[in-house]
C-alpha cells in the first residue's frame, strides 16, 4: 500500500472519529495508533478530526467575563513575579501555588516600575476607566509616588475589594493590603454626581462595629474618581475588617457615618 | 488627599481592555508574537492575549460549570498559570484551541469532583439563562471562526449536534451519553462519529491548518 496513493476509506474515517471521541475498544485503539504511524495521511485525518472537535467552543454566544477579573490576575501575576524575584526579609510568606514562574524577571527599580505601569493600565482597565483618564491617571502616578502603589502590590497578600451600588449602578474596586489600613486605593464608577454641598465619604468597619474614616472624596462629571486614601486611623490588633461602605455627607460636618449607603463591599 | 480628579471623559466608557492594550502594542500583532512579547516581560501583552481570549475561556468555562463564580475562578486560574508559563507549544495548534482544551480538561476536572451532577444541571440552566451576551468579538478572525463554526454545527442533525455537545462540554463518554438519552450505545456512536466527520467536512479550512 503505496502512502500517496492511500485514499482514507470510510471505515478509516469513521475508526479515526472513535478515537477522537475516545470511543474505541483497546485493540481499535492500537489499530488506530498503528495507521497513524504508517499513514500521514491518516494521522492529518486525526488532527482534522481532534481539531474540528476542539472548534465546538468558538460557537458558543461569548459572554464577557466580570471587569474586575483582569486586574485580579494582574494582581496575582505581580505576585508571582516578585515570589519568584524572591522574598525581602521579614516581607514574604509561602505562596500556595507551585507553578514556576516565567525565569526572566528581575527586580529592578526600572522593571518594577515597567511592570507597575502595566499593571495599573490593567488594573484601571478591569475597573473600567476610559483611555484618556487613565492616560492622566498613570502620569501622575508616575510622576508623584509610584512606589507607593508598588509597595501594595508588591505584598504577597494584596487583594481587590469589589464594591457595588446599593439601588444605583455604582461600582468599583479598592486595593489594599490586609493590616496595612494607613494607605488604600480606590477606584470607583457610576457614582451618583453630587450636589457642591455633599461629599462622599469612604468607611471601614470593624468587626467590634467600630467604623473607621477612610478619607472623603468627590467624583467628576461622569461620576468617577479615582483616589488614594491614607487613613489616620487602622484597625486594633486583632479586630477584624468586615466591610467598606461609601456615605453620602454634607461638605462641612464632622465625619459621621450615618449618612445614606451609597455603595459598599465585604471584605 | 485626591490623588487625581479625573478630567472630562472624551472617549466612551468601555470594559474592554484591548483599546488600552493597544498602547505600545501593535494590535495586528500575532499570537506568537504576544507570547514572545510575554516572555520578555512585558505586561501588556497578557492584556492582549486575554483581551483576545477571556470571552472564550469565560464563556466556555460558564457553560460548563454553569456557575459564574467558579467560571471566573478558572479564568483567573487558567491565564495565570499560563502567564507563569504554561505548557502551551505553538506548533500543535492555535492559542485559542489550547486555551479553549486546558478550559475544557480544567472543568471536566471541577464536574467529576461534584457529587450532585444533577443539581449543577439544574443551576446551569438558571445561570445561563440569565447569562448576558457579550459585545462583538475585537477580531475579525475570531468573528468569522465563530460564524463558521456555528454554521457547521447548524447543518447537523439535532442528535448529532446533542452527542457531541454532550461529549464536549459534559465530557460524558459515549456509554454516559447512551444512558442519558435512553438510546443504544452503536446508534449514539454513529451518531457522534458521523456529526464529526460532517463537522470536520465543515470546517475543511480550519481543521486542515494544522
Amino acid at each position: 500500500m503505496s502512502e500517496k496513493k492511500h485514499t482514507l476509506s470510510e471505515a478509516e474515517k469513521m475508526l479515526a472519529a472513535g478515537y477522537v471521541l475516545g470511543d474505541l475498544t483497546s485493540e481499535e485503539t492500537l489499530l488506530v495508533e498503528q495507521l497513524a504511524a504508517r499513514h500521514p495521511a491518516f494521522l492529518k485525518e486525526l488532527h482534522a478530526q481532534q481539531t474540528s472537535f476542539e472548534l465546538i467552543p468558538q460557537a458558543l454566544a461569548k459572554v464577557e467575563p466580570p471587569a474586575h477579573l483582569f486586574a485580579q490576575i494582574a494582581v496575582a501575576s505581580s505576585r508571582s513575579t516578585t515570589e519568584k524575584d524572591g522574598p525581602e526579609e521579614g516581607q514574604r510568606t509561602p505562596t500556595p501555588e507551585t507553578i514556576p514562574t516565567r525565569p526572566h524577571r528581575l527586580r529592578s527599580p526600572q522593571h518594577i516600575f515597567q511592570v507597575l505601569a502595566g499593571l495599573l493600565t490593567l488594573a484601571a482597565l478591569g475597573l473600567g476607566l476610559d483611555n484618556l483618564r487613565l492616560r492622566n491617571q498613570l502620569q501622575l502616578v508616575q510622576q508623584s509616588q509610584p512606589e507607593r502603589v508598588a509597595s501594595i502590590l508588591q505584598q504577597p497578600n494584596s487583594r481587590l475589594i469589589s464594591l457595588t451600588g446599593n439601588n444605583n449602578n455604582a461600582a468599583g474596586t479598592l486595593l489594599f493590603t490586609p493590616g496595612r489600613w494607613q494607605e488604600v486605593i480606590v477606584s470607583l464608577g457610576d457614582l451618583p454626581p453630587l450636589p457642591p454641598d455633599q461629599i462622599y465619604r469612604m468607611w471601614l468597619a470593624l468587626e467590634n462595629s467600630e467604623v473607621i474614616h477612610c478619607g472623603t472624596f468627590n467624583t467628576d462629571s461622569e461620576g468617577k474618581v479615582f483616589v488614594r486614601f491614607t487613613p489616620d486611623k487602622s484597625p486594633p490588633a486583632g479586630v477584624k475588617a468586615t466591610e467598606l461602605f461609601v456615605t453620602i455627607d454634607a461638605n462641612t460636618s464632622v465625619p459621621e457615618a450615618s449618612g445614606p449607603r451609597v455603595m459598599g463591599g465585604a471584605i | 488627599m485626591l490623588w487625581a480628579q479625573s478630567p472630562l471623559q472624551t472617549e466612551p466608557p468601555s470594559h474592554d481592555c484591548s483599546r488600552q492594550m493597544q498602547e505600545g502594542l501593535n494590535i495586528n500583532m500575532t499570537d506568537a508574537d504576544l507570547i514572545e512579547k510575554l516572555e520578555t516581560g512585558d505586561p501588556k501583552a497578557l492584556g492582549e492575549i486575554y483581551d483576545r481570549y477571556s470571552n472564550l475561556v469565560f464563556s466556555l468555562a460558564l457553560r460548563m460549570l454553569g456557575n459564574r463564580q467558579e467560571a471566573e475562578d478558572l479564568a483567573h486560574e487558567i491565564f495565570l498559570k499560563f502567564y507563569q508559563g504554561g505548557n502551551y507549544n505553538q506548533k500543535r495548534g492555535s492559542l485559542g484551541s489550547y486555551l479553549a482544551t486546558v478550559t475544557r480538561s480544567r472543568s471536566i476536572d471541577r464536574l467529576r469532583s461534584r457529587t450532585n451532577r444533577r443539581q449543577i444541571l439544574n443551576r446551569w440552566q438558571q445561570d445561563l439563562s440569565k447569562a448576558p451576551l457579550n459585545l462583538p468579538a475585537d477580531h475579525a478572525s475570531l468573528k468569522e471562526r465563530q460564524k463558521r463554526v456555528r454554521d457547521a454545527l447548524s447543518q447537523l442533525s439535532e442528535t448529532q449536534r446533542q452527542v457531541l455537545e454532550l461529549s464536549y462540554y459534559e465530557g460524558l463518554s459515549q456509554s454516559e451519553i447512551s444512558k442519558r438519552l435512553q438510546r443504544p450505545l452503536g446508534t449514539v456512536k454513529s451518531w457522534a462519529r458521523k456529526g464529526l466527520l460532517q463537522l470536520r467536512d465543515q470546517l475543511k479550512d480550519e481543521s486542515d491548518d494544522v
